[in-house]
């Protein structure tokens, strides 16, 4: 026998005697306990990691959720200056998306100039501070009403001069839009736009604003309904501003007349300092520079090749060194047909027009002859809309083409 | 005592694969019929009686979950067993590397599984052999399974068991033939 068979020997034997040593005793009961106890604390450890996903997935939301709106108010509240209001983009007040289309307002800071309530309209105005609307900043004269400062080469769609965000509510449409607005020596601006068309409630959001006193009331009217209001003082002698809402009818397209709005001291009452501003039904909306008893004349209907009848705002009858520098919004504007308003930056591609578009750029004109972006103004020149214009397909009727939240473009004049 | 008609929990048992444990066999036949040598062999791996119970209970209340799942049982709760062994003989490595003073070092002592009541050389040898080595030593020597079997419940291949038992019975032969 080999030493290997002789230790396998050994190993078998030994193994053998020591397995044998052992009594073991089946036990089911023991078995059946232990089962038993394994599938209970299995579904106790299902049970709590149940628990603590849901746990875990609850505070995680609610973690998120909270993080979210803490990042809103943070960032507002880190931007936001003393005294001032971080500034708000169409959009920012809620309600209706439809109607948040439009200029849009750069960041900056926005004080409060004034908040008032009428014919059920809620608007709240701010001051643009420093801030820009589509580009960048020219110098403001420190105090007072700045001054139009010529430039040789200014920037596309930029606003050079006062800018106001106004923010209009009502029970069902809530809207932010910018108003820009330019003084020249002792004028008064008077810009309106009309929101609200797509949700079905639409109104007239007037914002006056003038230099001098604040020792003003303003009226305004369109149709039969009127508002009335006393003008805010804006700070550091920089003149004063009004807001004023005009509802309309509800599901309205059309405005039942021309849009009227009259200041003069509210002592006397008897002066008017400019007189109606006047809109024809395929411009709904306009930016009106009216410097004391200037005449800067109506808009005119111009064809373009391939865009139908257009609307170009023309200036007749008013030199051009008498005319303000007029700003406006800082984006193109397109009212397509019961669409909501869009909006395209400087420089993108207008989006496709369908026949009765109302569409317009801003720019910074120079005159009022000539209303058009500077050449290096990259503003959208798809076809058929230039930017300089508004543009609408031969129309079927009067009324506001397209509707919506139309944004001043070029001068109109006054006819008186 | 067990009473092999007594319920068991979960007891919608399928048969044991043909050749294992027969067939039609029920969970509770096959644990009946291979509880006994399942708990030798784990005394032999342990070298403790209550340890090698309760590694075998284990064992099959580990095949009870997976019994629908499982193609071999007897080979499922056999490497189970040995997996329990070597983890209990971690334990008590562990146990015994602790410097525990006084009292309680007596008392771990005397939880630590002894063979004080089989002097036997060869068997202090085996306890010797690293866990794997001796594993194979007893599933080929005691349980006469072949190599392929003893691969599956060690978890290793085929050539790694023929290495593990030469190299178990070398250091073995040193031991006991010096």
């Amino acid at each position: 026998m080999s030493d290997d068979e002789d230790l396998t020997g050994r190993l078998r034997a030994g193994l053998a005697r020591e397995g044998a040593a052992v009594a073991p005793r089946a036990d089911v009961a023991d078995l059946t306990d232990r089962i038993a106890t394994r599938s209970r604390r299995n579904q106790r450890v299902l049970s709590v990691a149940a628990a603590v996903l849901l746990i875990a997935g609850v505070a995680t939301g609610v973690a998120v959720g909270r993080n979210t709106g803490s990042h809103t108010t943070t960032q507002t509240a880190a931007t936001q200056p003393e005294g001032g209001v971080h500034g708000l983009v169409p959009g920012a007040s809620g309600g209706a998306d439809s109607m948040m289309a439009g200029p849009e307002v750069a960041a900056g800071s926005l004080t409060k100039v004034l908040v008032r309530t009428a014919n059920g309209v809620t608007l709240r105005v701010y001051a643009v501070g420093s801030g820009t609307v589509g580009g960048p900043v020219e110098p403001q004269p420190s105090g007072g009403a700045p001054a139009p400062v010529p430039t040789t080469k200014p920037g596309p769609c930029t606003v050079t001069s006062d800018t106001f965000q106004v923010e209009a509510s009502t029970d069902d449409v809530a809207v932010a839009q910018p108003f820009g607005t330019t003084l020249t020596g002792t004028s008064t601006t008077a810009t309106e736009q009309v929101v609200g068309v797509a949700e079905g409630h639409p109104f007239v959001v007037v914002l006056v604003r003038g230099s001098g006193s604040a020792d003003q009331r303003v009226v305004a009217s369109v149709g039969s309904t009127r508002d009335v209001a006393i003008a805010t003082a804006l700070p550091g002698d920089a003149g004063w501003v009004a807001a004023l809402a005009l509802p309309l009818a509800p599901g309205a397209t059309t405005l039942p007349g021309s849009i009227g709005v009259d200041w003069s001291p509210s002592t006397g009452g008897a002066e008017r300092l400019a007189p109606l501003l006047t809109l024809t039904e395929q411009a709904p909306t306009a930016s009106t520079p009216l410097p004391n008893g200037q005449n800067c004349g109506s808009p005119t209907p111009t064809t373009l090749p391939g865009s139908g009848e257009c609307l170009k705002l023309q200036v007749p009858g008013a030199s051009t060194s008498s005319c303000p520098k007029t700003t406006l919004p800082p984006t193109c504007t397109y009212v397509n047909p019961g669409g909501p308003a869009e909006s395209v930056k400087p420089g993108a591609t207008a989006p496709e027009l369908t026949p009765g578009t109302v569409c317009g750029c801003p720019t910074t004109t120079s005159s009022c002859t000539a209303p058009a972006c500077p050449a290096d103004a990259p503003c959208p020149t798809t076809p058929p809309c230039r930017p300089d214009v508004n543009c609408s397909a031969p129309t079927p009727g009067p009324g506001v083409a397209g509707g919506g939240s139309g944004s001043s473009s070029g001068s109109s004049g006054s006819a008186n | 005592m067990h009473d092999a008609a007594a319920p068991v929990p979960g007891a919608r048992l399928q048969a044991v694969t043909p050749g294992e444990g027969g067939s039609s066999t029920t969970f509770v036949d096959c644990y009946l019929a291979h509880h006994d040598a399942l708990v030798r062999l784990a005394y032999v791996l342990t070298g403790s009686a209550d340890t090698a119970q309760d590694l075998v209970q284990d064992a099959f209340v580990g095949l009870h979950r997976r019994w629908g799942s499982v193609d071999q049982p007897v080979a499922y709760v056999r490497r189970s067993v040995v997996n329990g062994a070597t983890s209990h003989h971690r334990r008590t490595a562990r146990t015994r590397r602790n410097e525990v003073p006084g009292a309680d070092r007596e008392r771990l002592l005397e939880a630590v599984p002894s063979r004080a009541d089989q002097p036997d050389e060869l068997a202090d040898a085996l306890r010797s052999l690293p866990d794997r080595q001796r594993a194979a030593i007893v599933l080929r020597y005691y349980a006469d399974l072949p190599d392929a079997a003893i691969a599956d419940a060690l978890g290793c291949r085929v050539g790694t068991v023929a290495s593990l038992i030469h190299r178990g019975l070398a250091a073995l032969r040193e031991v006991i033939q010096p």
